[in-house]
């Protein structure tokens, strides 16, 4: 992309003087310093099914083809209206690179690819599983892909998302083996005596978990490696473990058996990339701002798995603290309006929905950046442009 | 009540579980007082992930000792014994393999004296129907995590209405994507939002 801080410069420099309207990227580069003109909205253009953008264009033709996935994100781009659109890629977990690796998808036309069997079987499996020398099959797509739209449109961001160690290893393992690995070295390692820790051996190995661990650690780095050496930038990037949160472990759980292996893949990779941890309320958000490495990843404050209502809205009485907060940190209040609620919800709730966050931001004078969690089918584009709109028309500061 | 057993269970303590059901059944406990144990256990673990207390990790944990206290005492329990609570059959539905809230749920409904049958993941709606013909639950309960595979619980409310099961099973619903309008929509007589509610939405149901 173009010179950040040129960017940036000439964006303060519009808004503090009111020169004309601030496009997308520059009301999101505004709001890493301050409030910008409006709140902010994205979309992850890969959350819209396809089907509902252009029926030429499925799953199938999607893994296969990286210009479909090029043409599809440009026809998006093109027709939905949020001020930033990312998140190029119709793949599923495919493109982060266990395909490659022994993990085998299944793909549909019309269903996202999804993992039905895994490499790690048996513990001798694991030495079998080598870290990739250089980016092949759907990774290499991704980053092609990812390339590609970083040449077209310079004065884009196009953020890489690279799967963390946990995460990994879910698609390498499976999700029925890993908590039971995990649990079952977790009993080892905080065993009050060698009797029992010689007891829980004859139930199962307790190495596994720490040496799959110990080989999707060196994997991730990998990865963000070779997106490097690929020639893609790693601004605004993140390492994603959304798998190694509540309710699937514990804060503690993921802190003593996950975070530690997170913080070496961030550190070795000069801490360039966000590492975010989520969270299922403000307050955890909070804690998690003390951390060297969560305290510094974009996105810390979202009610992505905050308890919802039954018709999937956040309950309310979530959004005030995170607005607080955000404020007080100095980022943003991600608010993810979810698929179910875009799908159901009459244009009058949508608006009352928007209205209603954008109005508290305001209140608060914190940022606020809505975006879209899915744009499922029963949806539409044209509903997730309503609810873009509606930002414009409430989110003034 | 043994409760040393049943905190055994509820701290998923697999590794001393069989010592002490062998030692309890060698001292002369009944077994169908030491399956009250192991029960109590299972519901105490699900009650502590009801109140975010409790999670995965820990219910494959309670759920393991329980299947390991369980393989000794079911020879030795008399017919009757085991009292359900009610019969749930559960799965996931066709193209989604999804299967840690199905098995939350699961986990839930069993700790609470429910017999279930688990048929899966990727279950096509004649599998659901012949299940519900097999089993004969009072309750069939279907998860999807996609917004495209949710569809097809629909399709499983069609076919069991067209084989003349509809009035004979109460179907509950969950999921990420699956809403209490949706329920509504397709004629879903329950819709749980997450896996902590399936106790309280499976007994509303009978």
């Amino acid at each position: 992309m173009a010179n950040t801080m040129l960017t940036l410069g000439k964006a303060l420099l519009k808004h503090s003087l009111h020169i004309g309207e601030l496009t997308g990227l520059e009301r999101f580069m505004v709001s890493a310093v301050t409030l910008p003109d409006r709140a902010m909205t994205l979309l992850g253009a890969t959350n819209v099914e396809p089907e509902l953008v252009d029926p030429r264009f499925d799953y199938e033709l999607l893994e296969k083809s990286a210009e479909a996935n090029l043409d599809l994100f440009e026809i998006v781009r093109q027709k939905v209206h949020a001020d930033m659109v990312v998140s190029p890629v119709w793949q599923g977990l495919m493109f982060f690179g266990t395909a490659e690796l022994g993990t085998v998808f299944k793909v549909d036309k019309r269903r996202v690819p999804y993992s039905v069997d895994y490499p790690i079987k048996k513990p001798e499996d694991i030495a079998s599983i080598k870290i990739p020398q250089q980016a092949t099959g759907h990774l290499k797509m991704y980053f092609d892909i990812t390339k590609e739209l970083q040449r077209r449109h310079p004065d884009s961001m196009f953020m890489l998302i690279f799967d963390g160690p946990w995460d990994l290893a879910m698609l390498l393992r499976g999700d029925g083996h890993l908590p039971a690995d995990m649990r079952l070295h977790k009993n080892y390692t905080e065993a009050k005596d060698q009797a029992t820790r010689d007891k829980i051996r004859r139930f199962g190995n307790p190495d596994v978990y720490p040496a799959i661990m110990e080989l999707t650690t060196q994997v991730a780095i990998r990865h963000i490696q070779l997106a490097a050496e690929y020639g893609l930038s790693l601004m605004g990037s993140s390492l994603v473990d959304q798998y190694a949160a509540k309710p699937i472990m514990s804060r503690e759980d993921y802190f003593k058996y996950v975070h530690p292996y997170r913080v070496r893949v961030w550190e070795a990779t000069g801490k360039k990339i966000g590492a975010g941890y989520m969270v299922p309320s403000p307050q955890e958000s909070e804690q998690n701002m003390k951390d060297p490495m969560l305290g510094k990843s974009m996105g810390g404050f979202s009610n992505y798995i905050y308890p919802q209502t039954p018709e999937g809205l956040t309950l309310p009485e979530y959004d005030r603290p995170s607005l607080d907060m955000a404020k007080k940190y100095k980022q943003s209040y991600s608010y993810f309006i979810h698929g179910k609620y875009l799908r159901d919800a009459t244009e009058s709730q949508l608006d009352a929905a928007v209205q209603r966050i954008c109005q508290m931001a305001v209140e608060v004078r914190a940022n606020l950046m809505v975006t879209l969690a899915s744009v499922p089918p029963g949806a539409s584009l044209e509903k997730a442009n309503y609810v873009f709109k509606l930002v414009e028309k409430y989110g003034r500061y | 009540m043994n409760t040393a057993i049943a905190q055994a269970v509820e701290d998923g303590d697999l590794y001393n579980i069989e010592d002490m059901v062998n030692s309890a059944l060698a001292a002369g406990e009944s077994p169908k007082d030491l399956l009250d144990a192991l029960m109590a256990g299972l519901k105490a673990c699900g009650d502590r992930f009801e109140q975010g207390e409790y999670f995965l990790p820990e219910l494959m944990g309670a759920g393991d000792a329980f299947k390991a206290g369980m393989g000794l005492l079911a020879p030795k329990l008399a017919a009757g014994d085991q009292v359900s609570q009610g019969k749930v059959v559960l799965g996931t539905v066709h193209g989604d393999v999804h299967d840690i809230g199905k098995n939350l749920v699961g986990f839930m409904l069993s700790s609470s004296g429910f017999t279930v049958v688990d048929i899966g993941v990727d279950v096509t709606a004649e599998a659901f129907v012949q299940a519900v013909k097999e089993h004969q639950p009072q309750v069939l309960g279907m998860s999807a995590l996609l917004t495209t595979t949710m569809l097809g619980m629909e399709d499983v409310i069609q076919a069991l209405k067209k084989e003349g099961l509809r009035g004979k099973v109460k179907v509950l619903i969950g999921g990420g994507p699956v809403s209490k309008k949706y329920a509504e929509d397709i004629g879903a007589d329950a819709y749980g939002n997450d896996a902590a509610q399936a106790v309280s939405l499976v007994r509303s149901l009978l």
